[in-house]
């Protein structure tokens, strides 16, 4: 193909002499600075999460590598004053389809169905009550302690 | 080429498995925003559904599906990471109520998992079952690492998780209407820590500080159960 022995998917390819030179419109793209760019940005939450995954595995903690990552993401934003806005813009996006990511795991059902069916009971009402007792807990104690400590502030 | 010789080809590589993933989000989102953003038009349910009749009526092997969509299920960890930038954005507000936040999620993680496991024991559930249940309202990718630490099936408590997920994003509205609870914090925080980051995306739909205060809520509820749940449950279930 194109008469020069390179095959498309030979990585040479993309540094053969005779390619056309880019566009002048291409030319403007030229990052700043690559640290600054969403790949940035994605690099530096895998690099958190590969540290917090090396963390947990070296010291045998219980808590899983991604939280731990998360934990020294927040302790590091918190040192530094904020995200970038590269970093705030992915993150964003990300958390915004955080439902797509569920999607795979979910059709896991299908490998649960014979389980699932003999302890169809047991499963759907805990998980029915659990639920809504947990958010009506939760909810309920921190109205509480919220209305305790305004009422603490406005007394003092 | 024949058309069996392109199925082959497509059931070898990941290109089928990702790309109905994503058709099959697409889809369900435009519906869930043509009912209005109903949470009981959620979109994970009505994704998980649509491609589970496909695999079934195409009697695909699960697994040919989920190594194409293990790319989207990968992109879990760094999201988890990711969770910092809005929990590091509460930061004032966090400092503020630190103590009732506290208190609220040592209370409601303790209630979520315990309940769980409680009722699932009283109606006679597997051991392995209890075990997968344990971690139900942590998100994903971190109540498949506590499964697997504590002893469960960590794909069980994967359909589970999603399971309390879409249960609480549907409920929730319901719940705090019954008992008048009305500040988004409260609502937003109650939701997160029961029905993690399914919860959380349904709670970002009703207003800003709802979805903060679920995510920081979803944040220390799977670090704290991370930490709690492999300590207490060989006790509890000894």
């Amino acid at each position: 193909m194109r008469g020069n022995g390179h095959d498309f998917h030979h990585p040479g390819y993309l540094y053969s002499h005779d390619r056309q030179p880019p566009p002048a419109a291409a030319l403007t793209l030229r990052p700043g600075r690559p640290g600054r760019t969403m790949i940035g940005a994605i690099t530096l939450l895998l690099v958190f999460q590969l540290v917090g995954e090396v963390i947990a595995r070296g010291l045998a903690l219980p808590i899983p590598g991604p939280v731990i990552g998360m934990a020294l993401l927040f302790v590091a934003l918190c040192v530094r004053g904020g995200p970038s806005a590269e970093l705030r813009g992915t993150a964003q996006g990300m958390l915004q389809h955080l439902s797509l990511l569920f999607i795979p795991a979910g059709t896991g059902v299908m490998l649960h169905f014979q389980r699932m069916s003999d302890e169809l009971l047991p499963l759907l009402v805990s998980l029915l009550v659990s639920t809504v007792v947990t958010i009506a807990v939760t909810a309920l104690v921190l109205r509480f302690l919220a209305r305790r400590s305004d009422k603490q502030a406005r007394t003092r | 080429m024949s058309a069996s010789a392109i199925w082959v080809y497509l059931a070898a590589s990941p290109l089928l498995g990702l790309t109905l993933t994503l058709l099959a989000y697409l889809g369900a989102s435009a519906v869930h925003q043509r009912c209005g953003g109903h949470p009981l038009a959620n979109p994970v349910l009505l994704a998980v559904a649509a491609l589970v009749g496909l695999l079934w009526l195409t009697d695909t092997p699960w697994h040919t599906y989920f190594d194409g969509a293990q790319f989207v299920h990968f992109l879990l960890g760094p999201a988890t990471v990711a969770l910092a930038i809005p929990l590091h954005a509460q930061l004032p507000r966090l400092r503020r109520m630190a103590l009732p936040l506290l208190l609220a999620l040592l209370v409601g993680s303790l209630t979520a998992a315990l309940s769980a496991v409680a009722i699932g024991a009283l109606l006679g559930a597997s051991r392995a079952t209890l075990l997968s249940l344990a971690p139900k309202s942590v998100t994903t990718p971190i109540a498949m690492g506590i499964a697997e630490r504590i002893g469960g099936l960590p794909s069980l408590t994967a359909v589970l998780v999603i399971l309390t997920g879409v249960l609480g994003a549907i409920l929730a509205r319901y719940i705090y209407r019954a008992l008048h609870i009305e500040d988004d914090a409260q609502r937003g925080f109650g939701l997160g820590i029961a029905a993690h980051g399914i919860g959380t995306a349904r709670a970002f739909q009703e207003s800003e500080q709802m979805g903060a205060f679920a995510a920081l809520a979803m944040g220390l509820n799977g670090l704290l159960t991370a930490v709690l749940l492999p300590l207490l449950l060989p006790l509890l279930l000894a």
